[in-house]
Formats: C-alpha cells, structure tokens, sequence
C-alpha cells in the first residue's frame, strides 16, 4: 500500500475516533495533544482503529500518547507496520 | 463586580482523584508548593469501598494525605461553610460562588451532576453526586468555569450554566455529600480555598521522606500516626503491597459476569510512579540526593510499566479482548520489583547524607 493511501485511510479513521475535527482542516503535523486535544484515552481508540483498518497491532508500550507528537507520527507507525 | 473573572489554573500533572486535580489546577508548578508536595504524597493505600454511584465494591486507593490534602496543604487556605451559612451570607449559591471568586476564592464541593450532564429541561431521576471545582465566572453567558472529569474522557476545564450548578446543588443533601460525609461533617456545605503561597511556610522535609519512602517499602500503616483525629481500621494496605492488590482486583474485575474496566486504581498508582520520578529528580536537582541518571533511567521503567497496564486496561475496555488481562500482572509485578529496588536506593542514600 503506497504512502498517500495509507494516510487518506488513516484520515479516515481519524474523523470516525474523533468526530469533532473539521476533517478538512486537520494538520497532520500539528500537535495532537495542544491542537487537537488528543488525551491517553482517545489516543487509544485510534489506534485500536487503526489495527481494524490496517490489520495490524500495536504493542501494549504503543499505546502512550506519549509516543506520538502529531497524526503524522501516528500515520508512520502504520506505515512501518505495514512494512515489517 | 466584573462581567468575567477567572482565577489561575494549570492543568494538573496528577489527574487521579477530583481533589488532587483542584490542588494541582490551584498550586500548579509553585516552587513553594512543590516542597510540601514533594515531602507528601509518597504513601500508597487502599480498601475497599461502596462506589458511590453504582453501589458496587470498589478499591479505593490513594496517595496520602488524600482528599485531606487541600486541607493540610500549608499554602492554600481551606474554609468548610455549611448550607446554611452559604444561604444565610448570600442567599443563593450563584451570588455565593460569584462573590467568593471575586475575592480569589475557589469553590469545591458535591454537585448533583446527572442535573448538569442532563438536558436542562428534563429531570433525571437518579443523583450522580459528585465533587465541582469552580475557578471563574462570567455574567453575560451565565456560566461557570469549572474542572472536573465528568464532562469528558478525561480532567477537563469546560464551563456549565449558573441555572445547572444551581440544580445541581440544591437537590444534593447531607447523605449524598460524600465530601463532607468523609470527613465525618454529618452536613452538606462547600469548600472555599484560596492561594496562600506567598511567603515559604514549609521546605522540603527530608525526615519525613526517609520515614514515609520506609514506611512504602515496609508496607506499614501511615495511618497510625493520625490517631487522634481518626479511629483506625484494619482494612487497609498500604505501601508497595497495593501493587498485589490491584492485581488481585483487576483480574477479579475484568472476569466478572459482567466485567468492569474501572481505570482508577490504575491511574492512581501511574500517577503516583510519574510524582514519584518528580520527586527523584527534584531530590538530585536540589543536592538532596547525588545525581545519578541510571537511577532516573531504571525509575522510568517504572513509570513506562504502569502506564502500560493503564492503557492495556484502556485498550481492554474498547476492545473487550478479556483474554488479554493475563499481561496486567508481568507490567505491574516488573514495575515492584524495581520500584523496590531503585527507592531502597534512594533512601539508603538519603540517610548516608545525612550521616555526612
């Protein structure tokens, strides 16, 4: 799977965790936590949407929020799942 | 009187428990403060309680002094008014809470907050008591700006109507504030608290960190120095056995008929590792203790450990995938045994100082 889909499929689990994003105006840059407000919770429940969408698993030590300073750090560890 | 006025916060470091939330939004970084919390807050406990909403059995642990802490932390002043006096002074406790924020008060206490999540046109017909912390206000909008953890997945700052504090206030009586009730005042009222942090009331005390790190690692019964102002129980644990506990307890919980993912022991103990490091840090910063980043570094494992049973629990509670509990016990089992091992260290260390 090419880069760019991995990301749009990543935006749209983005929208479907976290509905109160504009989806158009997300920066995948941006910090997740200060921009978005992005907690230990809802990051959880990304990336078990993540595992759905992808059919990959993310390690028990993957799931700090602490791991990830915006969506694009979320959508390269996908990708890198998905190379292993 | 202002249109709006809304005193300090930060958003806390430590979010378990709504009355370490307020403390930490109120004394947020304060270097003062620091002392006093970094001199408190090392002792683990927990029993077994009546979850307030539900009924059900809950373990209830805490990092102590607990709720007492916005009482006996020296910089900030605690008043306790009863109803009657919040009444007699203002009439009302929209005039009350406005009033007590223009003098930079805080106000703190149980709010029925099923009133408030619901539809303000609809009357609920079950109480959800819990405790509100109120920071500032604003006439025009008619709203509050309160802290609390009920209005979203987590500790948020949100704002809610003066007509929901309103309902969610009178409807609450001296059985359902478990606030107060806690704290052996068969009555309903409010906490008022205001900063006190101008002047260096306590510094680090380094004996009582031996005493309490010791008392953690031996498990012994902090309590018992209170004797005076409580009555003891045996039904508690204390110290690094509430590892055990939460265990015990997380596996009893998630194999239920109908499993339970209640997070809060969990964060609690995540929170205290995280204040823990805190402390380790500053300790070494301010030459209590010789710097040493193998120690922070093997510490960290123990923060990363607890964080990860924390969110496993999370992950469980999305997923449901129960058969994964079985890793709750190798996170939280690693986390003691190096616990043990770099806080040994610590407090070997803080008595050869001493001894210099």
């Amino acid at each position: 799977m090419d880069k760019e889909t991995i990301k749009k499929q990543s935006l749209e689990v983005i929208e479907e965790v976290l509905p109160d994003l504009d989806p158009a105006s997300i920066d995948t840059a941006a910090s997740i936590r200060d921009d978005y407000d992005v907690n230990s919770v809802s990051i959880i429940k990304l990336l078990v949407g993540l595992e759905d969408k992808f059919d990959v698993e993310f390690d028990d030590s993957e799931l700090s929020l602490h791991k990830y300073e915006s969506f694009d750090d979320v959508i390269e560890s996908v990708e890198k799942k998905l190379e292993e | 009187m202002a249109n709006e006025k809304i005193l300090d916060v930060s958003y806390p470091g430590i979010t378990s428990w709504q009355w370490h939330a307020t403390l930490f939004s109120i004394l947020g970084n304060d270097e003062n403060a620091r002392k006093w919390i970094f001199s408190n807050y090392i002792q683990l406990r927990c029993y077994t309680i009546n979850e307030i909403f539900t009924g059900d059995d809950m373990l209830f642990t805490d990092m102590m002094p607990g709720s007492s802490s916005l009482k006996e932390c020296p910089y900030l002043i605690f008043s306790l008014l009863t109803k009657e006096q919040v009444e007699s002074y203002c009439g009302n406790i929209i005039d009350f809470v406005i009033k007590t924020i223009d003098l930079n008060g805080y106000v703190y206490g149980v709010f029925d907050e099923a009133k408030i999540l619901s539809d303000s046109d609809i009357d609920v017909d079950y109480k959800f008591p819990h405790e509100l912390f109120i920071y500032g206000y604003n006439i025009e909008k008619e709203i509050f700006y309160v802290g609390d953890f009920t209005f979203g997945e987590h500790y948020t700052y949100s704002t809610v109507s003066f007509s929901d504090v309103e309902r969610g206030y009178e409807v609450i009586n001296a059985a359902d504030d478990h606030m107060f009730k806690d704290d052996y005042k068969g009555t309903r009222g409010l906490y008022v608290i205001l900063k006190n942090n101008e002047t260096t009331y306590y510094d680090v005390d380094i004996t009582l960190i031996k005493n309490t790190l010791r008392e953690y690692l031996n498990c012994e019964d902090t309590k018992d120095h209170f004797r005076m102002m409580r009555n003891r129980f045996t039904d508690t644990i204390f110290g690094i056995n509430v590892y055990d506990k939460v265990i015990e307890q997380i596996d009893k919980q998630l194999h239920a008929e109908e499993p339970d993912f209640d997070i809060r022991s969990l964060h609690l103990v995540y929170d205290h590792k995280v204040l823990m490091l805190e402390r380790i840090k500053y300790l070494m910063a301010n030459d209590y203790l010789p710097f040493s980043q193998a120690l922070v570094d093997e510490y960290k494992t123990v923060v990363d450990n607890a964080e990860t049973a924390r969110n496993l629990l999370v992950r469980i509670s999305i997923t449901e995938e129960i058969d994964r509990a079985d890793r709750f016990a190798k996170y939280l089992t690693d986390a003691k045994e190096t616990e043990i091992k770099v806080l040994t260290e610590v407090l070997k260390q803080l008595e050869a100082r001493e001894e210099e």
